[in-house]
């Protein structure tokens, strides 16, 4: 698939900005504050709903105006859809298919598919362990869309849970009863969906794992990548765990934690607070692997990604890469890496300040970006 | 903005569910060109239902006097109650003419981050309903969203040790509608709950 025409309206810097394109390279050349990435994010978020660099929408929105809105016409097999987000803070997003509005917003994951690598990937393997869940739980998304639903309502039950645990605290005698009763009947619901997430979790993690570990030993062989799923609900992960067997494990887990809970007034166990461990050679990627080493990681993991994405039966076509700023983190043997996958996607978006920090044989379509806006190809 | 009587009347319509400030002063100054009998009527009909309208004693369903005309009506079937959140529940239910029980409004649904449990809805009074045995079965029909369903559970929990017989509405695909366009969640319901065809 790619993208024809890109419309951005109050998206960040930009307030008015319309591009066409063509299969193949694109290159956004510019200083730096000039909006590159801010046209590459935007392309991210069409896919995702969720951009690669904040996690709430008010940046995303021009100071000027209220909301921001993304359109886009993506080609797929010759066939034409039109997607337009407008993006709002306080409220879901509104969302068009071909101009007409829809009403499940998660429906519009199916349409495009957009792997980013960027600097804030690094976060990935260097941040707290919230970015690494956020990172497994994206790709499970793009795989699956049912998983967005998961995670929305998981989100809310966990509100409810903790809001619950908070009130339950300062109860006691037959109030408190009441509240621990009423916490069951939110707990049944809760495992059920939290289960679902660490299955689909576990499942990409088994995918994701061989394709990583081949992607870093092409750029260092004899090196091996480990991914360990490290549960705060069962001390040690048996292997090929069950549905069944999650759900009895966090019934279990959640015995055991509740008079910490009802204490500290927050749920203690559960996917909110499974770590994923990354291993390269056995010891912990966070704290040992050096700073050339953290970036292959991050390229492998990122390469993974879309290898994953163009076997999936759920994705029709191969999804479109976003490269924003890196080329010049990459030495030269990473910099070939990539471009051989570059060479065989069908559209790639790249942001870099000057050209030199291009590959020579990258070819492609060119944009420069002066004063905030295109001023030509 | 706007000074004293009119002022104050643009602040109390936008105080109404769903009116913004805009529409708050729209309707101010349409009711300042109104005839003046429309207008005493629209405020005789506000002060009369706030006077008249109470909760029915046996199902808490709006009405004017102490049983509501669901409960009064002779040839409803006293075996059966179908619980629900709202009285635009009942209303909803009624326009499908297929419920021939009773109702019980429960006033809402369990939600902690609203401050509200199980003691501040009428579920007491439902197991009060269902002490003397006339009742045999108890249709949950709180909304298919989180705190219904747990609402549901709650119940569910509480009625079925009591020997009458819980059951909860189907949630499914959508009548008219076209199975493509159901979303998963709603799409493995209508699986889970699929019939045999006899």
């Amino acid at each position: 698939m790619y993208l024809e025409k890109l419309s951005l309206r109050n998206f960040r810097s930009h307030q008015s900005l319309d591009l066409s394109f063509i299969p193949g390279v694109i290159c956004f050349l510019g200083n730096n504050g000039q909006g590159k990435t801010n046209i590459v994010e935007a392309i991210g978020y069409l896919a995702n709903q969720e951009s690669h660099r904040v996690s709430t929408n008010l940046p995303l929105i021009n100071k000027e105006a209220k909301s921001a809105t993304i359109t886009a016409n993506i080609n797929q097999e010759d066939a034409t859809t039109q997607i337009e987000i407008e993006i709002t803070t306080g409220k879901s997003n509104n969302i068009s298919i071909n101009k007409n509005p829809i009403t499940k917003n998660k429906e519009a994951l199916h349409i495009l598919s957009v792997v980013t690598f960027a600097p804030e990937d690094l976060e990935i393997l260097k941040g707290d362990p919230s970015a690494r869940r956020a990172f497994i739980d994206t790709i499970s998304t793009q795989l699956n869309p049912r998983v967005a639903g998961i995670r929305s309502d998981l989100d809310r039950v966990l509100k409810q849970r903790n809001s619950l645990l908070k009130s339950a605290a300062m109860l006691n005698g037959k109030a408190q009863q009441t509240a621990i009763s009423t916490l069951s009947v939110f707990d049944e619901r809760w495992v059920e969906l939290a289960a679902e997430l660490i299955e689909v979790r576990l499942l990409v993690l088994t995918q994701l794992e061989p394709i990583i570990a081949k992607h870093y030993q092409e750029i260092a062989p004899k090196n091996q990548i480990t991914l360990k799923y490290q549960p705060s609900w069962i001390d040690v992960l048996p292997p090929n765990l069950t549905k069944l067997e999650i759900i009895n494990a966090l019934n279990l887990s959640i015995l055991d934690v509740r008079t910490e809970e009802l204490n500290r007034g927050v749920s203690l166990t559960g996917p909110h607070r499974d770590e994923i461990g990354f291993y390269l050679n056995e010891l912990p990627v966070k704290g040992y692997a050096s700073h050339g080493e953290t970036w292959s990681l991050a390229l492998s993991i990122k390469l993974a990604n879309l290898t994953l994405l163009k076997e999936s039966v759920n994705t029709k076509s191969a999804p479109i890469l976003v490269l924003d700023d890196v080329f010049a983190e990459l030495d030269d043997q990473r910099r070939e890496q990539l471009m051989q996958t570059v060479a065989q996607t069908e559209q790639t978006f790249i942001t870099a300040a000057a050209q030199v920090d291009l590959p020579s044989n990258l070819g492609g379509k060119i944009f420069r970006l002066d004063n905030g806006v295109v001023v030509g190809g | 903005m706007y000074e004293g009587v009119i002022g104050s009347l643009i602040e109390r319509l936008g105080k109404l569910p769903g009116i913004g400030p805009k529409s708050a002063q729209r309707i101010a100054f349409w009711i300042l060109e109104a005839e003046k009998q429309d207008i005493d009527d629209l405020a005789n009909s506000i002060v009369e239902a706030k006077q008249k309208i109470r909760f029915c004693n046996v199902c808490f369903n709006v009405s004017e006097e102490d049983l509501c005309r669901i409960c009064r009506d002779p040839r409803r079937d006293l075996k059966i109650i179908c619980a629900v959140e709202e009285s635009k529940d009942v209303i909803a239910i009624e326009r499908t003419r297929e419920f021939k029980g009773r109702y019980h409004v429960l006033g809402g649904a369990i939600s902690p981050i609203d401050g509200v449990g199980p003691d501040d809805l009428r579920i007491k009074e439902l197991l009060k309903r269902l002490a003397d045995g006339v009742v045999v079965e108890v249709i949950v029909a709180t909304d298919p969203n989180l705190e219904g369903e747990a609402t549901a559970t709650y119940l569910t929990r509480l009625l079925l040790p009591m020997g009458v017989s819980v059951s909860r509405l189907a949630s499914g695909l959508p009548v008219g509608g076209d199975l493509e366009y159901a979303d998963e969640v709603t799409l493995g319901r209508a699986f889970e709950g699929r019939r045999r065809i006899q």
